[in-house]
């Protein structure tokens, strides 16, 4: 309901606001208020004399000439009628009559308040409210006012237990209330302050104090189906970032700003690539097959978050297409609880995201956005810039020595070595100087150091421009965005742009009838990409790698090498690729020259998404409404992977070097119908707000795409180009959810609720017996002061429970058994049996969960605190589980393991300093999930989740955490000492644990300080516990390539490993110190070396300073002029030191991509990044 | 309102991207591709097999796998062949039964029992009976002894001799059979061919002269190879699509400084015999000659390029012709089973020159050349040793059947390499790290029955 408030005089800002609190007190007692005898209404006379004015004006006027006040809502009085009308010193009853009658409206006079209505519903509402009046016997006069003494206008006050008799104060704080007897007890309550019990004790005059609760218990937050919903009545946990602090946090995605400010949420970026995914988990892991990511929902309307990340290139997520300007608020529903209206897809939590819309700013409103990034790498491995490549500390041979990265002569003592750069020697006659055996003579250059990582990565800008244009009148709103994005990565070569443009409206048809739609349309893509993982088409790896003597502007310019004297490589392999020429190729295929790498393998992408959501909103009366939507999301990707000539590539059986082009187009559409019947209704002191819905969804995704092995003419990327078979794919599937679902709260005294839902979803996913499943929540939320009075530093104390259970299906097509086929031979179908056996009779995973929470505010608000308890238990999951080979399968599809989270999160809010001039805000958050794999199928001791580069592997094991490491370790006698035989040290026989993958706990701290217009602010981010592989580490070690191997002693004399060795026998060992010296080299290798993991495994706490932040707001009155209402100014930097870490050379908030299996491994990823953002945001 | 809700359900979970079924012939060629696929890898087959006999040689001493360490979850082996060719072939059993095709019934047969003794002869006891039956819920399938598997594969192959030999030829769309396009006959000969190989590999542990026997002495009841083209041979079709040749990456990628070489032992050898296949083998190094890479010395990283002969590149082609079973294979055994008396009919010697003569021809020799080559160089002496010798050097780039029968026969006497774990070449693969996760209550109390449980050294039934 929308209230319109009319007054031309001039008043504060704070009293509009109290107005209209006023207003809205005015409202929820209106339909008892006594149509008591006035005498200012019957004394006051008006003269008017209008012609062909609206009735806005008229109302004006009138209110300019008396203390009248109007008050109606919009749907009700349309403003813009025009009237005349003349008046002579008559009363407001005998102008208003006139007036309003001819248009339907009925008016209700309250002192000075007028109520204008519709005829019909006033008759219906005011006869009740007459015969009250018969009753009546006294009056019983008051004011009341605050601590200060400012009188409170609209404050209610009404007669205990008959509610239905009552008044608001007036706009000088002032009431009278004709009461039955003069022994009643007045409540009195106005909202921020706490509400008052008086009794009135034969008095007929009062003078009422409210003490101000100074807290905004009307916050009202975004749940479930898109309902809206007052904090306070929540009977679980819930966090929710406005629009400034997810765009003003300058994160590269919306996943990102949340880092360190939600609690119970894990925020975990994969590397520093343009476009790269964020993995998000909300209270822990809780599927042991699918991916752990939450439910992404936009106004209403769940959009596809699949993750786009592969095991070699991190393409990102859904979350990266939208544009973070478009949004107004985002709200994190945790448990089950919160999410259980959702259902399936929202098992693990969902994000909420609400648009802004036309209706936020009234009038046109324009706001310029410009936000400019830059970056470089957050932390870089530590280099040793003392010897250079090859095996031997005194010798360097280039045409061996080259994968020895770092065991080479001493740099800069004045020797000189043929090495890359090195051209071919000429005679007096420019002719080339040949040896003996006719091959070319290369002059010997002088041994330096000349790598320096900075210069491979290059200055990194992001930036983001946008314009957002909005308006909005009684009948509609619209707004329309433009944003741009255009990302230069760090890495040479690569990029990132997009485009969003969104449209969005609402249009008032009737009083009771609108529509609204929301489009928005994001493309964007990629022109070249990193290629990652342990794979030497990983650009960042092979530069890692390059041993100290070379220099990463001779690799740039390797096209103009020729013409230097320094002859192409050329390949002298057999087979189908000789005579192919690659430049610089003179590592190896294991470590190419980066630059060639990326001038000539493309990775590119282009997506498009459309976002089309068109919903109508019926106001049946007025406590009954029906509102409906059908959303549209289409997705379309292409990705497309580019090799030239010379780029190595597994085809599927060989390694070619003869070209390569792999073209995949995805398109996915989800088509969302949903209605829901909505009923809010007060009665008495219970309030019902309610609604039952049903929801269609219908999910198809299609791809396409061919993979041409080798091309007949480089650069040509065509399958008319194909050398060899051209294999094509195609794969489509789709699923199709119908849910019905209903949620009721009822709420008592405004300080009780309790709510009560349940959903029921036909799954097509599932077998006709199982697919259609229910699931229940109830939630209980008691705010304590309403009714029990508490010491006065506890000014606000709610209690909160839920219980839930979620019900989730499973992906297309795991029912019943189909046929695979083979590698692609023209005219045959290669049939083979599916390696995972479908199951004809699976059921739906559950979680339930329960959860409990306290939120009580302390000393005026000063410090608030809130502390959640959860527990929850996934079972009956449908996991993918390995079986013996030797049935013929690898894996069958069962319902099967349990899986259980317990944690607890706390956030507290301190506000040290509040004044005019200064804010100061802490906020500390905790939060700590413990989890447990209660069982996995009978028989499976441990379920692979991912694997590291070697040998090591993350696991599910029963009764341990989701996620242990295992892999090889060192031998360890009973002391613990690391076994050494002959100087070397054995691995285990067997796979040991060597970790887990998830934290202890995660916490953050931020800090805000605003001093007048300028506000800024802290975050840390912290992770402890857990641990990660770092093969980035491991290998650069091994190479001999970072600081700590900068140890001459060991580079020349060898190495005695600090362990033990068995001088007794087998059967009884006598262990003493190891004594025996090995090569330098062998000790990088053999303790870093592939087959031991556990040098690897790293602890993966840290503790980031992420984020510091400046913003100022030009005070309007210098921006005015220039047409300004509003510009603001900030400077942003993120990243921004390490303060603790237990992994040296990485950055340990890192992994390989966002899906489960990547988790814990770093290897060879991009760093992240380390930015500046500079952003500015005019509003006209 | 239920049925509302359903509505279109099945049809929606339809999956259109896979066929529901297929008849018993689609299954053939994709199985066959997958066996030659398995026993023709660079894991399982060159680093491993081909390098503990000594055919091949791994720059780098410090390999691990040349000194017999071996990583339980790289074997490809045991797994791929139960999922891929074992899976598929046991349905095409069952369907060819179905649908009353004894040929495809009787070719189906002879490619699982060909598959299963692979496994077997390389790990030993193995599941048999109770493998293959998840749809009865037996997840956990019982290890059989190898003895009893033996067995079960020659009666196998007894059925497949008689329903081939009553079937008329399979009309089979071109490239569905490709190793005999449909010919029931020929198939059958393969089926009695590798009977004879099962026979000989366990005729230290049983009798086998009266089954032997019956074959060779009744050519008409059970046909065997008659000529080196009648060899079960695949070609790969090279497309690049996953067709190729899995060694083909090996070849071509193989550089001058590092990677494998034909080995000292087996160049040295052929050297020795004036072998005309060693140029067919074997590159000339860049001083050309032939020279083979060292098991016994280590290698250091600053070898010059090209020092030793890498394989010869004819023998990595994409579209390569890999062998299942060959006719010189059968000559071999043949003469070892004549001179063994285990038949009687026929000459040791011939049948011995016939092998060899046969492995000439495959690899290109010139016939006068080998001619040359049998009277002069490699005169057969009437001994086992030299049979063995021979079989050895013929069945290069056929590690798994080479490995085979160096256990059995334990020739040609192999100088153990550098740094070797074991004090013998190893006997057996280790059974994969998936059973111990998977199956291991099973698998545990087969290697408890072997003389050293589930290691590389532990004997399994057939090795005297």
């Amino acid at each position: 309901m929308k209230i319109h408030l009319l007054k031309n005089t001039k008043k504060s800002k704070k009293h509009k606001a109290l107005i209209i609190m006023k207003m809205l007190s005015f409202f929820l007692i209106v339909f008892a208020l006594p149509l008591n005898a006035n005498t200012y209404s019957q004394s006051k006379k008006i003269s008017l004399s209008l012609e062909n004015v609206t009735i806005r004006e008229v109302f004006s006027e009138i209110e300019n000439q008396s203390e009248f006040d109007f008050f109606y809502n919009n749907s009700v009085v349309d403003e813009s009628v025009i009237v005349s009308i003349k008046a002579h010193n008559k009363t407001i009853n005998s102008i208003l009559n006139k007036l309003l009658k001819p248009l339907d409206l009925d008016f209700s006079v309250y002192d000075k308040d007028i109520l204008i209505t519709n005829l019909k519903e006033s008759v219906e509402n005011i006869l009740p409210v007459i015969d009250l009046i018969t009753q009546v016997s006294d009056t019983v006069r008051g004011t009341v006012v605050d601590e200060s003494g400012m009188t409170i206008p609209g404050a209610s006050v009404y007669i205990k237990d008959i509610s239905s008799i009552g008044t608001i104060t007036d706009a000088n704080g002032k009431f009278q209330l004709v009461v039955p007897n003069l022994n009643e007890v007045l409540v009195i309550s106005y909202v921020g302050y706490e509400t008052q019990e008086i009794p009135v004790n034969g008095r007929k005059s009062l003078e009422v104090i409210l003490k101000s609760s100074l807290i905004n218990v009307e916050e009202v937050v975004v749940t479930a189906m898109g309902i809206s919903r007052e904090t306070k009545s929540l009977g679980y946990a819930i966090t929710n970032l406005n629009s400034e602090e997810i765009t003003e946090s300058s994160a590269t995605n919306f996943a990102n700003a949340l880092a360190g400010k939600v609690p119970g949420v894990q925020i975990a970026s994969s590397s520093g690539d343009v476009g790269s995914s964020t993995r998000i988990t909300i209270r822990g892991v809780t599927s042991l097959s699918g991916e752990n990511s939450p439910l992404i929902v936009v106004d209403g309307i769940p959009i596809d978050n699949s993750s786009r990340s592969s095991w070699t290139v991190d393409w990102g997520s859904g979350l990266n297409d939208l544009n973070m300007q478009d949004v107004e608020e985002m709200t994190i529903l945790k448990g089950a609880s919160a999410s259980a209206l959702y259902g399936s897809r929202a098992a693990k939590g969902a994000i909420i995201i609400k648009t802004k819309s036309g209706r936020s700013s009234r009038g046109l409103g324009i706001r310029l956005t410009s936000r400019a990034t830059f970056y470089k790498p957050f932390i870089l491995p530590k280099f040793q810039n003392t010897y250079g490549a090859g095996y031997n500390v005194d010798t360097y041979n280039y045409w061996t020595g080259n994968t020895g990265g770092g065991y080479g002569p001493k740099l800069g003592d004045g020797q000189y070595f043929v090495q890359i750069n090195s051209p071919m020697m000429r005679d007096a006659d420019g002719n080339i100087m040949y040896d003996e055996n006719g091959i070319p003579v290369f002059q010997p250059l002088a041994w330096e150091a000349k790598k320096d990582m900075n210069e491979f990565f290059e200055l990194g800008l992001d930036l983001i421009n946008s314009v957002e244009i909005s308006n909005s009148s009684d009948k509609y709103s619209a707004r329309l965005s433009l944003s741009n994005t255009k990302t230069n990565g760090m890495v040479y070569n690569t990029d990132y742009a997009k485009n969003d443009i969104s449209f969005s409206g609402d249009y008032k048809v009737t009083d009771n009838f609108s529509f609204n739609a929301n489009v928005q349309y994001h493309t964007g893509g990629s022109d070249n990409r990193t290629y990652g993982n342990n794979y030497p088409e990983n650009a960042v790896k092979s530069a890692l790698f390059m041993p100290a003597n070379y220099d990463f502007d001779f690799l740039r310019d390797y096209q103009n090498h020729a013409s230097m004297g320094i002859p192409l490589t050329d390949f002298v392999y057999p087979g189908t690729n000789e005579g192919i020429k690659a430049l610089n190729w003179d590592r190896g295929d294991y470590y190419p020259n980066p630059y060639f790498l990326l001038d000539n393998k493309l990775l590119q992408y282009d997506f498009s998404k459309l976002l089309a959501i068109i919903g109508f909103n019926f106001d049946i009366n007025s406590w009954l409404s029906l509102s409906g939507k059908i959303a549209k999301e289409s997705n379309s990707q292409v990705y497309e992977d580019k090799a030239n000539d010379g780029i190595r590539h597994w085809t599927g059986s060989v390694y070619s070097y003869k070209g390569f082009y792999n073209y995949s187009a995805i398109t996915m559409d989800n088509t969302t119908m949903n209605f829901i019947l909505r009923a809010n209704k007060t009665i008495n002191e219970f309030s019902i707000n309610s609604f039952i819905g049903g929801e269609q969804y219908d999910y198809i995704y299609k791809s396409n795409g061919y993979n041409i092995p080798e091309l007949t003419i480089s650069g040509f990327f065509h399958p008319d180009n194909a050398a060899g078979e051209t294999t094509v794919n195609k794969y489509m599937s789709r699923k199709k959810v119908n849910s019905l679902f209903g949620s009721m709260e009822i709420g008592y005294h405004s300080g009780l609720f309790l709510e009560i839902t349940g959903r029921n979803d036909w799954s097509s996913t599932l077998p006709a017996e199982n697919r259609s499943y229910f699931y229940p929540s109830i939630k209980l939320a008691g705010l304590i002061h309403e009714f029990v009075s508490l010491p006065q530093w506890l000014s606000f104390l709610k209690v909160r429970a839920s219980l839930a259970q979620v019900g989730a299906d499973t992906n297309p097509y795991n029912l019943s058994p189909v046929f695979g086929s083979r590698n692609q031979i023209t005219g045959i179908y290669e049939a083979t049996v599916q390696n995972s056996l479908n199951n004809p009779t699976l059921k739906p995973e559950r979680t339930r969960s329960w959860e409990t929470g306290l939120d009580m505010r302390l000393f005026k608000g000063r410090l608030n605190l809130d502390l959640s308890y959860y527990q929850s238990k996934s079972f009956d999951q449908i996991m993918r589980i390995d079986v013996s080979q030797t049935t013929g399968y690898n894996s069958r599809y069962i319902n099967v393991g349990e899986i259980d989270n317990e944690g607890i999160e706390l956030a507290v809010t301190l506000v040290p300093v509040q004044t005019t001039n200064i804010d100061w805000e802490i906020v500390l958050n905790y939060s700590k999930n413990k989890n447990t794999v209660v069982e996995l199928a009978e028989g499976v001791e441990r379920l692979q989740i991912g694997s590291g580069i070697y040998t090591a592997r993350s696991y599910a094991v029963p009764d341990r955490p989701y996620g242990e490491i295992y892999g090889y370790g060192f031998q360890r006698n009973e002391n613990g000492d690391i076994i050494t035989v002959d100087g070397y040290t054995p691995r285990t026989d067997e796979l040991i644990p060597l970790g887990n993958i998830l934290p202890d706990w995660i916490g953050g701290a931020m800090s805000t300080f605003r001093y007048k217009n300028i506000t800024a602010g802290i975050l840390l981010d912290v992770r402890m516990g857990g641990n990660l592989e770092s093969a980035t580490v491991n290998w650069l070690r091994r190479d001999g390539l970072t600081t700590e191997t900068n140890v001459a002693e060991m580079r020349e004399n060898g190495v005695v490993i600090d362990g033990v060795m068995n001088v007794g026998t087998d059967e009884e060992p006598v262990w003493v110190k190891n004594n025996i010296s090995i090569p330098f080299s062998d000790f990088l290798s053999t303790t870093n070396e592939y087959y031991n993991d556990e040098s690897m495994i790293f602890d993966a706490s840290y503790i980031k300073l992420k984020e510091l932040s400046l913003y100022y707001s030009v005070p309007p009155s210098l921006t005015r002029k220039f047409w300004v209402q509003n510009l603001r100014v900030g400077l942003v930097a993120r990243n921004v030191a390490l303060l603790y870490a237990n992994v040296p050379h990485i950055d340990p908030e890192t992994s390989l991509n966002s899906l489960d299996s990547g988790q814990g491994w770093e290897t060879f990823n991009t760093p992240s990044r380390r930015s500046i953002n500079v952003s500015l945001i005019l509003d006209f | 309102m239920a049925s509302a809700c359903e509505k279109d359900f099945d049809e929606i979970n339809t999956n259109p991207n896979a066929v529901v079924d297929v008849p018993a012939m689609q299954l053939l060629p994709g199985s066959i591709e997958a066996i030659a696929d398995r026993i023709n890898n660079s894991y399982e087959m060159l680093q491993t097999t081909s390098n503990w006999i000594q055919h091949i040689c791994i720059y780098n001493s410090w390999n691990p796998m040349q000194r017999f360490e071996l990583d339980k979850f790289r074997l490809s082996l045991f797994t791929g062949m139960y999922t891929e060719p074992l899976m598929d072939l046991n349905l095409m059993i069952k369907k060819a039964l179905e649908e009353g095709n004894d040929g495809l019934y009787g070719v189906a047969l002879v490619m699982y029992t060909y598959s299963f003794a692979t496994v077997t002869d390389a790990f030993g006891d193995v599941p048999y009976s109770e493998a293959f039956r998840l749809d009865e819920d037996i997840n956990k399938p019982v290890y059989d002894s190898q003895e009893s598997i033996y067995q079960a594969l020659l009666d196998s192959l007894g059925v497949a001799n008689t329903v081939l030999k009553t079937s008329d030829n399979l009309t089979l769309p071109n490239g569905y059979d490709p190793l005999y396009n449909g010919d029931t006959q020929k198939w059958r000969k393969f089926a009695n061919s590798l009977r004879v190989r099962i026979l000989m590999r366990e005729s230290g542990e049983a009798d086998i002269s009266t089954g032997l026997s019956q074959i060779i002495s009744n050519p008409s009841e059970y046909p065997i190879f008659e000529s080196q083209s009648e060899s079960a041979f695949y070609k790969y079709s090279g497309n690049g699509a996953g067709n190729d040749y899995p060694l083909a990456s090996t070849f071509e990628n193989s550089s001058p400084t590092g990677g494998i070489r034909v080995s000292k032992t087996l160049v040295d050898y052929m050297l020795s015999t004036n072998d005309p296949r060693l140029p067919k083998y074997a590159e000339l190094n860049k001083d050309n000659q032939y020279v083979g890479l060292s098991h016994f010395v280590a290698t250091t990283g600053d070898e010059e390029p090209n020092e030793f002969s890498q394989i010869n590149a004819d023998l990595g082609t994409r579209d390569h012709t890999v062998e299942l079973l060959e006719y010189s294979e059968i000559m071999f055994l043949l003469a070892e089973a004549r001179l063994k008396s285990y038949i009687t009919a026929g000459d040791a010697e011939v049948y011995y020159n016939k092998a060899v003569e046969a492995s000439c021809q495959k690899f290109g020799v010139d016939p006068a050349e080998t001619e040359d080559f049998i009277t002069n160089d490699i005169t057969f002496d009437g001994s086992p040793q030299q049979i063995y010798q021979q079989k050895w050097v013929s069945l290069f780039m056929q590690g798994h059947e080479a490995w085979a029968e160096y256990r059995r026969t334990q020739s040609p006497v192999l100088q153990l390499p550098l740094n070797a774990l074991y004090d013998v070449i190893p006997y057996r693969f280790y059974y994969p790290e998936s059973e111990d996760l998977l199956n291991k209550a099973n698998k545990d109390a087969a290697a408890a029955l072997m003389n050293n449980g589930d290691e590389l050294d532990s004997k399994i039934w057939w090795i005297e």
